[in-house]
């Protein structure tokens, strides 16, 4: 077992991460007037903690499969130094971990520059902004490192505690206000019901560590597929569901996308999923990895009724944040195929896809959310689908990229939404699920309808009266506009080059499942 | 049916009652109060697991103080968020806020 100092380095990076949030918050207590430090302080905190764990990556010399490090049979070797699973398994570092760590970082110092123009208007509140959003990354880093029913969940609250906060951040404001309270009531009682099956997996297998509780399901035999077993991964499935929006616990999304400020529903779309997807991913292939059948059966129920109503209800929003929401549920749906490719046939090509898949979709769509805040910030915008009509003309460049993200969305080559759908749907059929691999084909030719109507407007339809930009009071915000650029590039360059993408996201998962 | 049963069965009965007052109550505070109800029907099976099941003492009520833990920090930031509401709204009612919908 670990030493206490492999136990801190294990988690290091989210040390950074939650120190940097404790520093920002002490800080705006103390720089007065001169707020704009803070974002700068935050993102130096991302950047210095994605630091840490690429040279954490870089210094691994050897690294057993995930499965020998939770046993205790393997170690991985930082230049020398010895570090696995720390804090007596509870958390093992793996270059999953690794992957997942970089991309959140990205998702944050994304999300911080984006709310460049948001948070011009509501200086006095930048301090709370940046701390709160740092605790929601150090959670979802907690999600992907925990190997452990405990660490799972503590890591899972500390990402939604502070998300509701965010929710309702524009106090005073009836709609964020509203979006808080349903995002809190929801999300408090799918904690409860996740917190209640994971109890009952504890009940089950006797263990609360993930690799106990496989060896312990394993050696009970057919014994392990009992109602409780059952019960616990439906549960589980169910806090799962509710927090990645699947449909049928869907019903909170489009309301609090809509009523939360804009920068907090593009970092909930991307980063709140992709810190939920990487837990589970781990609970579910590491812990009832031989409770396959149980759990992919539950998922692949959620993932049909996800893409299919997800899709379908997107179709008549004329709202451009409501329908993100809509196809963001979606996605979600896309996902889901991922992980129960991984189910069906043991093999990690399906989560590979879904780590590939959460990086694509995060340029995509924190780029589509970026445009409407870069659209308001530069005139009196609704988010209506009829105000972005001609703004081909009158925002050329803002027009380019609304349309190269919401033909990314669609899935259209050469275009980074394409490989996306790709290696999913590729790995769902390899897994012998050909069948829900046409309904998901199926439903993105659906969803061309919804993105690419957007574009129509864009570039087909007249500007209505007083659509002309207008200075906003603060300025333009360049952050927004450099965030937007970079997820832009990402789309592009990642589209036309995906492949180091690719490899990182199958090294990342070389380890996962290899006992 | 063993000792662990009957206890899981309470926990079980406790959660239900704790989710239909979340589905059922209109009054946010009731929500909130009902969603204590579940997370304390989690602690109950978590102690009486370690307690009944072999080979697992420690850790069940390892967990049930985190979810007391955390129970607690749930409650404190849903008040703030019901407060807030409540300044801007004058009411706690769940059914008041429909500013949004489809």
């Amino acid at each position: 077992m670990a030493d206490a100092n492999n136990s801190v380095l294990v988690i290091l990076p989210g040390i950074v991460i939650a120190c940097t949030a404790l520093l920002v918050f002490m800080a705006d207590t103390f720089v007065g007037r001169r707020k704009e430090i803070l974002p700068w302080i935050a993102a130096a905190g991302l950047v210095a903690a994605a630091a840490v764990a690429a040279a954490q990556w870089l210094d691994v010399d050897e690294l057993g499969s995930l499965w020998d490090l939770v046993t205790g049979r393997g170690s991985a070797v930082f230049g020398g130094r010895e570090g696995e699973a720390g804090f007596a398994g509870m958390v093992a570092l793996d270059k999953f971990a690794f992957y997942c760590t970089l991309l959140f970082c990205v998702i944050g110092v994304l999300t911080i520059m984006l709310s460049d123009a948001y948070m011009k208007k509501r200086r006095d509140a930048m301090g709370e902004f940046y701390g709160l959003l740092l605790l929601v990354i150090a959670g979802m880093f907690g999600m992907a490192v925990s190997t452990d029913l405990i660490a799972l969940f503590i890591a899972f609250e500390l990402m939604s505690l502070p998300t509701y906060v965010l929710a309702g951040f524009l106090r005073g404001d009836v709609r964020s206000g509203e979006a808080a309270v349903k995002y809190f009531v929801n999300g408090a009682f799918s904690s409860a019901v996740l917190v209640f099956g994971l109890a009952l997996l504890y009940a089950a297998s006797g263990q609360t560590n993930y690799a106990g509780i496989a060896e312990a399901m394993s050696g009970l035999g057919a014994d392990a597929e009992s109602g409780l077993t059952v019960v616990a991964l439906v549960f589980v499935a169910v806090g799962f569901g509710f927090k990645i929006a699947a449909v049928p616990f869907h019903g909170w999304a489009p309301d609090v996308y809509e009523g939360a400020p804009t920068p907090v529903t593009a970092f909930m779309s991307v980063g709140i999923k992709a810190g939920a997807f990487v837990g589970f991913l781990k609970l579910f292939t590491i812990a009832a990895v031989g409770l396959g059948d149980i759990w992919t059966a539950a998922l692949t129920v959620l993932a049909v009724l996800t893409m299919v109503v997800g899709n379908a209800l997107a179709l008549p929003q004329r709202n451009l944040k409501r329908m993100l929401a809509y196809s963001s549920i979606a996605h979600a749906g896309y996902l889901l195929l991922g992980l129960i490719a991984t189910g069906a046939s043991l093999d990690s090509a399906g989560s590979s896809a879904v780590l590939f898949y959460l990086g694509a979709y995060t340029f995509m769509n924190i780029g589509a959310f970026g445009i409407l805040v870069w659209i308001r910030n530069r005139r009196a915008f609704r988010y209506g689908l009829d105000e972005v009509a001609g703004l081909a003309r009158t925002m050329p460049w803002t027009a380019i990229g609304m349309a190269l993200f919401m033909v990314s969305l669609t899935g259209i080559p050469p275009l980074v939404g394409f490989w996306g759908k790709f290696y999913l749907f590729t790995a769902i059929v390899d897994a012998g699920m050909t069948w829900l691999a046409i309904v998901a084909v199926v439903m993105s030719a659906v969803s061309a309808y919804y993105y690419l109507r957007v574009v129509w407007y864009l570039y087909f339809r007249e500007a209505p009266e007083g659509a002309e930009v207008v200075a906003d009071d603060a300025g333009p915000a360049l952050g927004s506009a450099v965030a937007v650029t970079l997820a832009a590039l990402g789309v592009l360059a990642l589209g036309l080059y995906p492949s180091p993408l690719i490899s990182a996201a199958q090294g990342a998962l070389r380890v996962l499942i290899g006992g | 049916m063993n000792p662990l049963d009957w206890w899981l069965l309470l926990a079980v009965l406790l959660f239900c009652i704790g989710a239909f007052g979340v589905l059922a109550r209109r009054n946010t505070i009731l929500v909130i109060m009902s969603l204590e109800l579940m997370l304390n029907a989690v602690n109950i099976a978590l102690v009486a697991v370690a307690q009944f099941r072999a080979g697992s003492a420690g850790a069940g009520v390892l967990f049930s103080l985190f979810v007391i833990t955390v129970a607690a920090a749930e409650v404190t930031v849903g008040l703030g968020i019901v407060i807030a509401n409540y300044r801007a709204k004058r009411t706690v009612q769940a059914d008041r806020f429909d500013e949004m919908k489809g």
